[in-house]
């Protein structure tokens, strides 16, 4: 893979060198130094930014499917709309596998995942959750990117997530667009955004 | 609306890039014959490149995705204006025609701080017959814009205008979800990974839509 031997664990990236990359992104998303200070949660090359994106979408297929099987989705079609998300990210997955395996990379390894929700409302809000993150990770990657080719690949799975979204969102009588400008999420933020779900392992397994 | 050659879209829009598109002629063309005009006029396609003459040589992408938001802009200005809807779609419509706004807003703050260079943009002027053909027509504009989006995203060059298109883009998709939801077509359409287009095949897209 070609990666050089990070000198901060993620979890020190967390403490220290992510105020770093707080502070920068608070003045401009894309200045040399916080696309520095991003490159060193994400890892260096389009292999590190595709490797990163993975275990979103191993989130996602996860929670499908377990949802699927748990007694708050019903019958109707919120069933029918996990159904036709599930089958999406897997084939987000399984590219963003082969994407990395053809860039010389090793996919992250799986983590478990807890999800917690008692009803159709909490199943929705996770749902939603997850969807935004997903959107807002890849917007925040694809600028990182170096092939064009993979930004435009990329770019399709973020369009898809974001279509993810608005339908959950509406399913719980929502807005399908609560900004007129999808929000990029920092690296370090979608990670944090989606600890919850993984512990203190997304930062490892991304690393 | 796969990827086709760079050059099709200026192809497409020779006969526009002859004859300016002034506002008195878009107004006599009416609804889809004008925005094919403006799109046309604008004339983006795959790689961009060739007369930008901006500092970032990404000036041909900008006026092609403002005028791409004008036009929906002045498609949901007509649905509003129509009274065809009330209550919870009359909602959204001015949530999207104002998020529209938005757009052109940051695209344009976004292509002054970039040095590129813009150009004035004659507003369509569209008729709404009825509120079911609106919504498609909404819907198909939306798909489209966001498939315009998407295909401009390996030609574009600078990163604050990626960063700008990106943010678009998904904004885009969300409406055209929605849309599908309220037409009660499934929101979520079948491929998993969506389609770019190129300035050809939108305007192909436009013609139809003006043929419906």
């Amino acid at each position: 893979m070609n990666r050089s031997e990070p000198t901060l664990s993620r979890r020190d990236l967390v403490g220290g060198g992510a105020a770093l990359v707080g502070t920068l992104s608070g003045v401009s998303l894309l200045t040399p130094l916080v696309e520095a200070a991003q490159a060193a949660v994400v890892g260096e090359g389009d292999v590190a930014s595709a490797r990163f994106l993975l275990p979103f979408e191993y989130l996602q297929v996860t929670f499908y499917g377990r949802a699927l099987k748990g007694p708050h989705v019903g019958t109707g079609p919120l069933k029918s709309l996990f159904e036709r998300v599930l089958d999406q990210e897997r084939q987000h997955a399984e590219t963003l596998t082969k994407i990395v395996e053809e860039l010389g990379g090793e996919p992250p390894h799986k983590i478990p995942y807890t999800f917690t929700y008692k009803n159709r409302s909490e199943l929705l809000l996770r749902a939603e959750s997850l969807e935004q993150t997903a959107a807002s990770a890849y917007n925040g990657v694809i600028p990182l990117l170096g092939s064009q080719e993979l930004r435009e690949k990329l770019a399709s799975i973020a369009q898809i997530e974001a279509r993810h979204s608005a339908a959950i969102l509406m399913e719980g009588a929502k807005a399908p667009a609560a900004t007129a400008l999808e929000p990029p999420y920092r690296p370090l933020q979608a990670l944090e955004s989606v600890e919850k779900f993984t512990g203190p392992a997304i930062y490892e397994q991304t690393g | 609306m796969k990827s086709d050659s760079d050059t099709e879209g200026s192809t497409e829009g020779d006969d526009a890039h002859s004859r300016p598109a002034t506002r008195r002629r878009i107004l006599q063309m009416g609804g889809g014959a004008a925005l094919a005009a403006l799109l046309g006029g604008c004339g983006a396609n795959g790689s961009g490149g060739g007369d930008s003459g901006s500092a970032g040589g990404d000036s041909k992408i900008l006026n092609y995705l403002l005028r791409l938001e004008q036009a929906q802009h002045s498609l949901y200005e007509a649905a509003i204006s129509s009274g065809r809807f009330t209550g919870s779609h009359l909602e959204l419509l001015r949530l999207f025609r104002r998020q529209e706004e938005q757009h052109i807003v940051h695209l344009t703050k976004t292509a002054k701080g970039q040095g590129e260079e813009l150009r004035a943009l004659p507003k369509p002027s569209l008729v709404v017959t009825d509120a079911h053909s609106a919504l498609a027509q909404a819907q198909d504009l939306e798909e489209l814009v966001a498939a315009a989006y998407l295909g401009q995203m390996k030609n574009v060059k600078g990163r604050p205008v990626l960063a700008a298109m990106l943010a678009i883009h998904s904004v885009e998709a969300r409406h055209a979800t929605a849309l599908r939801k309220l037409r009660g077509v499934p929101a979520i359409p079948d491929e998993a990974f969506a389609k770019p287009a190129t300035g050809s095949t939108v305007l192909g897209s436009i013609r139809k839509l003006e043929a419906a």
